[in-house]
């Protein structure tokens, strides 16, 4: 592709895939029929479903597998788990769980985007991880380009999930705060979304850093590698 | 565990057959120990570029052979007891083996016996 490497090449594909996801985002946030601040909420979820889709994009269009009348084959089962960013993945499983509810007017978008964009980013892992030996040098480089676009998904729906409850429990702070009651239940729920905005905040703000940092696509990710030739071994 | 399977698409033993070989060696030989848990059919006709209907017949064959177990939900194993060939049975597949290899190089039948002779008398 244009004369790319393949790493290259994949990376190209992610970046324009972020591209694409920040025009999206700010199509989705300004979008007069996402009307109350719907369009706002949902903007980080089409921005992760597009990271999904340029990841989706270099695992299955750009990485091909090698050509030649001799192929090859692991005999070691590659299972979605043993690719995850575990710690990652937790936070983002506890920060769907705990989000705040805020009314079916926004809440049925926010599940049924977030539900399309859960699935889009379980078949972009799953492809990443069922993808043939590539370009990528040894089995170890393999499977360190595998758990990098893992890691970029699980990013990407960090970004997904967690702005949009940082962003709903920021709201629901200012106005419980707002409200002026000062009784101690409502301390008590204008404290806990704060704590919530917050760390949403800062996972969302984690998951950027990572997916521009750590997901460079390359062959040789030392963490990762090491991982991978403990695992294999 | 650190195996891998070869196809050699230039080699007349159809696919499967090379795949049944490879897996039954690493049995037998306990380079693959009774337990082990081997890929799903799709990741090795992915990795090898091959449909699944030919890695599926390789498996098939090795259950019936009682070497491989597939339990639904449980993947497929190397049996707990897989059944141990006798030396006569493994001379027949290392010879056939041979053969077909030196007959792929092009070497006449003559050649090939009187390799095995000179192999002997060393």
């Amino acid at each position: 592709m244009l004369g790319l490497s393949e790493d290259g090449a994949v990376r190209l594909v992610r970046f324009i895939g972020v591209l694409i996801g920040l025009i999206a985002t700010w199509a989705t946030a300004t979008s007069s029929w996402l009307s109350l601040g719907r369009g706002l909420m949902l903007a980080p979820v089409a921005l992760g479903g597009c990271i999904f889709l340029g990841v989706l994009a270099g695992e299955r269009w750009v990485r091909r597998p090698s050509a030649g009348t001799i192929r090859t084959a692991e005999l070691r089962p590659r299972l979605l788990r043993d690719y995850l960013p575990r710690p990652l993945m937790i936070a983002v499983l506890a920060s769907a769980a705990t989000g705040p509810y805020p009314g079916s007017f926004y809440s049925i978008f926010l599940a049924i985007s977030l539900s399309l964009a859960t699935m889009l980013a379980a078949g972009t892992a799953v492809r990443a991880v069922r993808r043939p030996h590539g370009q990528a040098s040894g089995q170890a480089g393999t499977d360190a380009l595998r758990r990098n676009s893992v890691t970029a998904v699980v990013a990407g729906l960090g970004i997904a999930i967690a702005a949009p409850v940082a962003g709903v429990s920021a709201t629901m702070a200012a106005a419980d705060f707002g409200t002026g009651c000062g009784s101690s239940a409502h301390y008590l729920i204008g404290w806990t979304a704060t704590i919530l905005a917050l760390a949403n905040t800062l996972l969302g703000v984690y998951c950027l850093a990572l997916l521009i940092t750590r997901t460079g696509a390359r062959g040789e990710v030392p963490s990762a590698t090491a991982a991978a030739s403990t695992q294999t071994s | 565990m650190n195996h891998g399977l070869t196809v050699d698409l230039e080699d007349p033993t159809p696919p499967f057959e090379q795949l049944r070989r490879q897996l039954a060696e690493l049995i037998h030989t306990g380079a693959l120990p009774p337990g082990t848990r081997l890929p799903t059919v799709r990741q090795i006709a992915a990795d090898l570029a091959l449909a699944t209907g030919t890695v599926a017949r390789a498996y098939r064959e090795l259950e019936a052979a009682q070497l491989l177990v597939t339990r639904r939900g449980g993947g497929t194993r190397v049996a707990e007891h897989p059944p141990v060939p006798s030396p006569e049975e493994l001379l027949q597949a290392y010879t056939t083996e041979y053969v077909n290899r030196a007959r792929r190089l092009g070497i006449p039948p003559e050649a090939i016996l009187e390799t095995i002779t000179r192999t002997l008398s060393q």
